[in-house]
């Protein structure tokens, strides 16, 4: 934090001892400056998916904080992601959503890249450029760049930890994102992408993901009306009853991600969930049964909703996606949710599922619409002078937790705000600018795991 | 002004530092095509490097394939 900082003390802004978080860091420019610096360009962050990027050539513009950047597939078949701005004057080298290309030219004065990022033509190279260094003026490339079960993660520090290291213990919660529904590993697809853009900070919605179960009173009019998959058959409510008896868990992570899943009693059986569509009911009982006989136990264990440290949420079972919350402003978010499916699901699975998923999330989701209201008008309440002098309560459940529990981290069961005071602990460390020790939570030497 | 639209593999150009080369592929934007140098008067050392080179570079057309 610079010493002319009117924020100098990032203590004063975030005491998770009492349960207080100052307003501040949900609208200040200043704060917010901090966060880009300190935050987007160190932590891993979500960039794609390789269903996104199939084919050599293939490429998605993505974002990493406010930076535009290139996720493409080079023609070896390699996946890189690039910053979208040309090293002459910086102009956008591609201003397509996605596509397939060999070269990437920069409308500006055609400096071209191809790509793996490599600067190859310059116009008048040879009359006016003599010892241009091309591979000096490469695309600018991510410090490294992850690719785990068909996401796409990167970080621009070169001395992060590897992304598993990173992910610490929450990689067995977002593995039940990630994982098919019968068990096996990986195996997930895009099926969709929503982006919008809402005028909130974007740590209300990466919160709202961490396990803010409190917050269900929102919904309360989705859940009487029934938007759920079978809520033609008389089920209330915005998904399936298959968590009804499971014992939930709320995680915190010491690398800031959070978790809230569930375990299922020992008598794991199968509940009907998709009572609408006969081949969807068909499908999941089918995925419900193999799950359970390839992990057996492990089966018990399900996934609901999580954040990963920063701005990158999940939904585990419906509706099954990726959200990356991708700063604008200190009051502005851009949203994406990718919506994930099983590659080898049927097709009228998928489609089925395409349609539940944009009926609950998103911008015309009705669930999602519901805490979008609260996250903007929360932060558009929290602009004032006056409204400033007043710290956010984050009391529930102070002390109410564990950390001797199988899962790792610290784990409560019931509800609780403790997830976020740990989110919030981990971001005073990045704004303090941290060491990765520190960051994630050990002491000593750094763990690192080996990459998948 | 060339239409590189127009070019083919095998077609020879003059670039406008005296260099001969010749088309290898068209990229089909309107500006890059890859080619080959045959002649380098300037430095013989790069003779048979294979370059992009943009529609601005090239002096005249020497012969169509």
């Amino acid at each position: 934090m610079p010493p002319n900082s009117r924020f100098d003390d990032p203590d004063k802004l975030v005491d998770t001892d009492r349960g207080f978080v100052s307003r501040e860091i949900f609208v200040d420019p200043d704060l917010y400056k901090e966060e880009l610096e300190k935050v987007f360009t160190r932590a891993w962050l979500f960039i794609g998916h390789e269903s996104l990027i199939p084919k050599p050539g293939d490429f998605y513009t993505t974002r990493m904080g406010e930076e535009s950047v290139i996720l493409c597939r080079d023609k070896q078949g390699i996946v890189h992601a690039f910053l979208n701005s040309c090293r002459h004057r910086g102009m956008k080298v591609c201003r397509y959503e996605s596509g397939n290309t060999s070269l990437f030219t920069c409308p500006y004065h055609s400096w071209t890249y191809t790509t793996d990022g490599k600067l190859q033509g310059v116009p008048h190279f040879r009359t006016l450029y003599e010892g241009l260094d091309r591979e000096a003026n490469s695309l600018v490339s991510v410090a490294k760049l992850a690719i785990y079960k068909g996401t796409i993660w990167a970080t621009w520090d070169k001395d992060a930890p590897d992304f598993i290291t990173y992910l610490g213990d929450a990689k067995i919660h977002l593995d039940q994102a990630l994982d098919c529904r019968d068990g096996r590993s990986g195996g997930s697809e895009v099926v969709g992408v929503h982006k919008w853009i809402f005028p909130a900070n974007w740590k209300f919605a990466a919160e709202n993901f961490l396990g803010d179960t409190y917050h269900n009173p929102s919904h309360r009019s989705v859940d009487l009306i029934g938007i759920g998959p079978s809520a033609a058959a008389g089920k209330k409510g915005r998904r399936d009853d298959e968590l009804e008896k499971a014992q939930h868990v709320w995680i915190s992570f010491p690398e800031g991600h959070g978790v809230h899943s569930a375990i299922q009693p020992e008598e794991n059986e199968y509940i009907e969930s998709f009572l609408d569509n006969p081949v969807l009911e068909q499908y999941f009982r089918h995925c419900f049964e193999e799950r359970k006989r390839r992990l057996g136990e492990q089966a018990r264990l399900l996934p609901f909703v999580g954040t990963i440290f920063p701005n990158t949420s999940y939904h585990g079972r419906q509706p099954r996606g990726l959200c990356a919350w991708h700063p604008h402003s200190p009051t502005s978010t851009e949203g994406w949710r990718f919506f994930l499916v099983d590659a080898d699901a049927p097709q009228e699975a998928k489609d089925y599922l395409r349609r539940y998923y944009m009926r609950y999330s998103g911008p015309a989701g009705m669930t999602e619409q519901d805490d979008m209201e609260n996250w903007l008008y929360a932060t558009a309440a929290s602009m004032g002078t006056v409204a400033r002098r007043y710290p956010f309560n984050y009391q529930q459940s102070l002390g109410a937790w564990t950390k001797d529990h199988a899962l790792g981290g610290t784990v409560s069961l019931q509800i609780t705000e403790e997830i976020a005071r740990g989110y919030y602990a981990r971001w005073k460390s990045y704004l303090r600018g941290a060491a990765w020790d520190e960051l994630l939570g050990v002491g000593g030497n750094l763990p690192q795991r080996a990459a998948e | 002004m060339i239409n590189v639209l127009t070019l083919r593999p095998g077609d020879r150009l003059l670039l406008e530092d005296g260099t001969i080369a010749e088309v290898l592929e068209n990229m089909e934007d309107g500006m890059w095509i890859q080619v080959r140098y045959l002649e380098v008067p300037r430095n013989p050392a790069e003779v048979g490097a294979i370059e992009l080179c943009h529609a601005q570079d090239i002096a005249k057309l020497l012969n169509v394939t």
